[in-house]
């Protein structure tokens, strides 16, 4: 049987190159997802490695809570240590060009350190000019020197932490990181360190590195370091430092290959269907053939025996392509992440051992699966079949298919039913039923589809049959006469539409939720923004009040404690909540909370506001107390003196700024709202946020339509960025398309030399083909959005009202996403079309 | 003018189409196969000529070279007045659909149409209005009734081939070319469709060229054109079965 493999495969190059295509697409994107997430890895590895190069110890608190001087000294004090220096780091100070624009950490990230003095500690060395001595001075590394325009001597503004929120200082030298400056694209920069206590606004320090004298090994002073500090400190050696850092590196990379790993699996769940699809109708071509095998003697084990390993040849050598493929896709994903601003660093794209057996153990498996159905009905055909030539395998939608659909459905939406509405707790477990019972349903719905597929197909072809006459009508009743195969070639289609319509349907709902919510809520004119993680300083609010053009200014300052009411809380349940400060005495002049109970006027500095869901989480009403949690770690008992509803500014509890200050440490404020003063126009209000903003380059002033348009398109940027790793899946369902339409195409050479004979024109032919392709591609799409549509309603059902709300379903978009997903059909339809056009009809009429 | 009136308008001397030294040879060298040799025939307006020959005589190659689907290797064939050896391929498959119709010997119709619109199939493909009256006529001639509007596959064997042959005339082709129209049909079912096929050649001055191998079929015809190794080797006008089947031993004995 062998041999009959082999030659079988010979036979067929290009339906096999097609089959394989769907293979190699699949195990490219999963091979490059773990080519990116080894390259990523090692190449951050190696960054870890050098920032802790010379620390020989370090110290920190269980708590994170940072080291005081008094800690230091104590180190100092234990024998073998040559020094141990306290370094201040943060990463909410970012310095501006010398055009006042500032280098902001927009991918890359910007950190600020003290100076260490200290040659062994100090991972990086003066390249040009000197060290940073005292206050109104700065260094920053070479290579972000060279990039953002940065010249010694200099003088630039800093954006600090600071209530000031910004400071002059001169560039008196840049430094070398490391070897070759390799920082991964951050930005790094550094102050005496007296300065940077004072500019990071820091009482404490961050880290503390400490340099051996050789005197005694390592591990002994590790020891005596711990048993000179008190119990709660954490005392690591290098290689603890090394893996660290690198362990902190690694999760970030592992989410991310996570996430491109998962389209890989949407994209090969998609290949499934196109292979078994493609080997099916394969199949019910070569019934006499392989009936002839069974009158000769073969046994239906022989034969699907024969139909498997057909198939496991064709997965093998298509997955080794993959690998292959898989790596120049990574270069592919890293262009198309920097393209969307991921900016990553340069490095190496390795193609490790499990990445190669992982990619091929996939590809393999996935053909296997494909061919199995394929090959059970291939065994099944009769002897007779040699000389009838009738497949004895319906080709009609069958009961038990019919039946078999339902039952997968049903199983499929329970099983997504109970992971959307179940109250599981565990991620793992959620995403896993979700997505199991998703691929059940896709299954199931791609078993029912064969019965709309017809008069879909139909309906959709009515137009086109309109327009193009008798080449149309043949499109259209072409793509309605086999249900079964239109059905389960659009399935492909179908499963990648629907993921994007959902999401099309669950960002909609966000946004106009979204945008409804901040347009009651936010009164003011205008919102200050810090331009990146960090805080607006207090003095842009003093600017904006002294400015007379400007008025009605309120900061709202965000943070989170423990706030516990009356109700009892699970085990494990976070009992965390926000709490914000906002004036209250100026607080109806920016926002309406709608306030249900109480008023803000009876709010003092041992009570507080509370959101209505918050509330009736905790069990408490109006008049009742909480107990919040404050900085020290103790507890103050909290009336509830007012209740609102707002759910897109304030999620928790408000409290007085004197409260506030007991709670948390920040005297910067998250944003601030502003209006323009009575009387003054729009013009006027819009020049003075402008110069606010020329001031303190570090923040964003929008107008409330401006940022809602922002929000608004954050929302779309994550759905495009979506739809482009969606878009891998959705061209392996064209191609799943193409290669149907082919073995059509060759099923049908008969009839088409018929058409030719009585008067088809090649140019009629090839529209007849490709509209068919269309019309098939159409099925998939509108089946798509259907399916999406119901999935989008069931996530916003399924998500807590604050979050999504009123289903919004963005007919236009999802009309456009069927339209083109459809009219795409007719690229797909090409090669087909002009296989069919160059068809020798007197060979097609002869045979 | 009904079919059900007989024809009685004196024969016409035009001619529907003719080939003039006629030459198809296939492949070259030792291969080489000439599978028509020099022939000249012509086919005048409204006669039912059959061709005969044995197997290989090279029947199939003249009339695909006749009907425009094949091209000589030298020589050439003139379908009413237009000389097909200088038309494009466009305008070849153009003058299929206008001028001539086609019967085969089997998978004559298009699946997933139903009977009436594969015959009115040629005239579909094109933008020109139809001569909805001349096609009523052919269906009503069809003799299909309610069955008109089924699918091929609901068809008996015999009804296929008339709606075949309908589809042939529905565009009032310069001729009718039909292969073995009956090749597959049982005789009493086969001799239904050549009654059809005659009574358009006497009715409405049809043109039909059939190649057939079964001397009660070709008896139908108005003439016999007996074909051996690439050549016409004999004629018979007004023929019988008989005179058929003398002339077909005399050309074997040959
Ligand atoms: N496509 C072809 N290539 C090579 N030889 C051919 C081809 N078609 C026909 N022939 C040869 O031409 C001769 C005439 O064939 P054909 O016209 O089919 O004869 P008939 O229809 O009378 O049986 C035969 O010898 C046949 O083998
Ligand atoms: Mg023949």
């Amino acid at each position: 049987m062998w041999n009959i493999t082999r030659r079988n495969l010979g036979a067929n190059k290009i339906r096999l190159a097609l089959t394989a295509l769907a293979i190699v697409l699949g195990v490219g994107f999963i091979t490059s997802a773990n080519v990116l997430s080894d390259g990523l890895r090692a190449s951050f590895g190696s960054l870890a490695a050098e920032i802790v190069q010379g620390t020989d110890l370090a110290v920190s608190r269980d708590d994170d809570v940072p080291l005081t001087q008094t800690e230091l000294d104590t180190i100092n004090n234990v024998e073998g240590v040559r020094i141990a220096i306290g370094e201040y780091n943060t990463d909410n100070v970012y310095p501006t060009r010398a055009d006042g624009s500032a280098v902001l950490p927009e991918g890359p990230p910007v950190i600020a350190n003290s100076w260490t003095l200290d040659d062994q500690l100090n991972p990086t060395t003066i390249e040009t000019g000197r060290a940073p001595e005292g206050p109104g001075e700065w260094v920053v590394d070479m290579g972000s020197a060279e990039r953002e325009g940065f010249v010694v001597g200099e003088t630039y503004d800093i954006i600090v932490p600071t209530t000031e929120g910004l400071t002059s200082a001169e560039l008196v030298g840049t430094f070398r990181f490391g070897e070759n400056n390799q920082t991964n694209g951050a930005t790094l920069l550094a102050f005496e360190t007296n300065t940077a206590k004072e500019l990071f606004d820091a009482d404490n320090f961050g880290s503390v590195s400490i340099a051996t004298d050789g005197s005694r090994s390592i591990p002994e002073v590790q020891e005596d370091i711990e048993a000179s500090l008190a119990d709660g400190y954490l005392v690591q050696d290098n290689g603890d430092l090394n893996a660290e850092t690198t362990a902190e590196f690694n999760s970030f990379i592992s989410v991310f290959a996570w996430v491109l790993r998962s389209f890989a699996i949407v994209a090969l769940f998609v290949s499934i269907f196109i292979i078994a699809n493609t080997f099916n109708i394969v199949m019910s071509q070569r019934v006499r053939e392989l009936g002839l095998l069974r009158a000769v003697g073969a046994t239906p084990k022989q034969v699907r025996r024969a139909v498997m390993g057909e198939a496991l040849v064709v997965g093998l050598v298509a997955s080794v392509i993959g690998l292959g493929v898989g790596v120049a896709l990574a270069y592919g994903v890293e262009a198309f992440l920097n393209a969307i601003g991921a900016d990553l660093p340069d490095f190496d794209k390795p193609l490790t051992l499990p990445t190669a057996a992982i990619g091929i153990g996939v590809g393999v498996v996935v053909t296997a699966l494909s061919a199995w159905v394929p090959s059970r009905k291939a065994g099944r055909i009769p002897p007779v079949t040699a000389i009838s030539g009738h497949d004895g395998l319906d080709t009609q939608v069958g009961k038990r298919s019919i039946v078999l659909g339902a039952v997968l459905a049903v199983a499929g939406a329970a099983f997504t039913g109970v992971s959307l509405f179940g109250g599981i707790d565990s991620t793992a477990l959620l995403l896993g039923l979700l997505g199991a019972g998703a691929a059940i349903l896709f299954v199931g719905i791609t078993l029912l589809s064969p019965l709309v597929a017809a008069p879909i197909s139909r309906t959709l072809g009515a137009p086109i049959a309109k327009v193009y006459n008798r080449p149309g009508v043949l499109a259209k009743e072409n793509a309605a006469r086999n249900p079964k195969r239109t059905a389960t070639t659009a399935a492909a289609l179908m499963i990648g539409l629907s993921l994007v319509s959902m999401a099309f349907v669950v960002g909609q709902t966000l946004k106009s939720d979204l945008n409804e919510l901040l347009e009651s809520t936010v009164q003011a004119d205008y919102a200050a923004f810090p331009g990146v993680d960090g805080l607006v300083p207090t003095a842009v609010a003093d600017d904006m009040d002294a400015a007379p053009e400007l008025d009605h200014v309120v900061g709202v300052k965000y943070w989170s404690t423990e706030v516990v009411g009356s109700t009892p809380l699970a085990e494990g349940v976070e009992s965390d909540v926000e709490v914000a400060t906002v004036d209250f005495d100026r607080i109806d002049e920016a926002f309406d909370l709608n306030l249900l109970e109480g008023s803000y006027a009876d709010i003092d500095d041992d009570s507080l506001a509370i959101r209505q869901a918050s509330a009736e989480e905790m069990g408490v009403g109006l008049g009742d107390t909480v107990a919040m949690t404050l900085d020290d770690g103790s507890t103050a008992d909290m009336t509830v003196a007012a209740i609102f509803k707002d759910a897109s500014i304030f999620w928790g509890v408000l409290v007085t700024d004197a409260r506030w200050n007991t709670v948390a440490e920040q005297e910067n404020y998250d944003w601030v709202a502003v209006s323009a003063a009575d009387g003054v126009s729009q013009a006027d209000a819009d020049a003075a946020i402008a110069a606010i903003g020329d001031k303190y380059p570090q923040i964003v002033s929008q107008s409330s339509t401006e940022y809602r348009e922002e929000i608004t398109s954050q929302v779309d940027n994550l759905l495009y960025i979506l739809s482009g790793f969606l878009g891998l899946a959705i061209l392996i369902a064209f191609i799943g398309i193409v290669n149907t339409m082919a073995l059509s195409i060759f099923e049908r050479t008969r009839e088409l030399g018929l058409l030719r004979a009585v008067g088809m024109t090649r140019s009629q032919m090839h529209r007849m083909v490709r509209w068919e392709a269309a019309i098939v591609s159409g099925v998939g799409a509108l089946l798509g959005a259907a399916v999406g549509i119901i999935f989008g309603a069931l996530v916003v059902v399924a998500t807590p009202e604050e979050i999504l709300n009123n289903l919004s379903i963005p007919w236009v978009s999802l009309a456009v996403l069927v339209a083109v997903a459809s009219l795409a059909g007719l690229v797909a339809g090409f090669m087909p079309a002009r296989r069919a056009g160059k068809l020798d009809v007197l060979q097609a009429i002869a045979d | 003018m009904t079919l059900l009136e007989p024809h009685t308008s004196a024969p016409t001397t035009t001619i529907a189409a003719y080939a003039e030294g006629a030459t198809k040879i296939y492949g070259s060298g030792d291969t080489q196969v000439t599978a028509l040799n020099k022939v000249d025939v012509s086919f005048p307006t409204g006669e039912f000529t059959a061709i005969m020959g044995p197997s290989g005589s090279g029947k199939s190659t003249l009339m695909h070279s006749l009907a425009g689907l094949d091209r000589l290797t030298s020589g050439r064939v003139v379908i009413g007045d237009t000389d097909l050896s200088v038309l494009s391929e466009k305008d070849l498959t153009l003058l299929r659909r206008t001028k001539i119709g086609f019967v085969f010997q089997a998978f004559n119709l298009i699946p997933t149409l139903t009977a009436a619109e594969n015959i009115s199939l040629p005239i579909d493909l094109g933008k020109a209005n139809a001569d909805m009256a001349w096609i009523d006529e052919v269906v009503q001639a069809v003799g299909l009734g309610d069955r008109l509007d089924h699918k091929p596959n609901e068809l008996s064997g015999g009804q296929q081939q008339r709606v075949a042959v309908a589809r042939a005339l529905a565009s009032r082709p310069q001729v009718v070319f039909a292969d073995e129209p009956t090749g597959n049909l049982d005789s009493q079912t086969g001799a239904a469709i050549l009654d059809f096929m005659k009574r358009a050649v006497q009715q409405y001055q049809q043109t039909i060229v059939m190649v057939t191998h079964d001397p009660v079929a070709a008896s139908y015809a108005d003439r016999v054109l007996f074909l051996a190794d690439g050549r016409i080797v004999d004629e018979l006008r007004q023929p019988t079965t008989d005179t058929i089947l003398a002339a077909l031993r005399s050309s074997s004995n040959r």
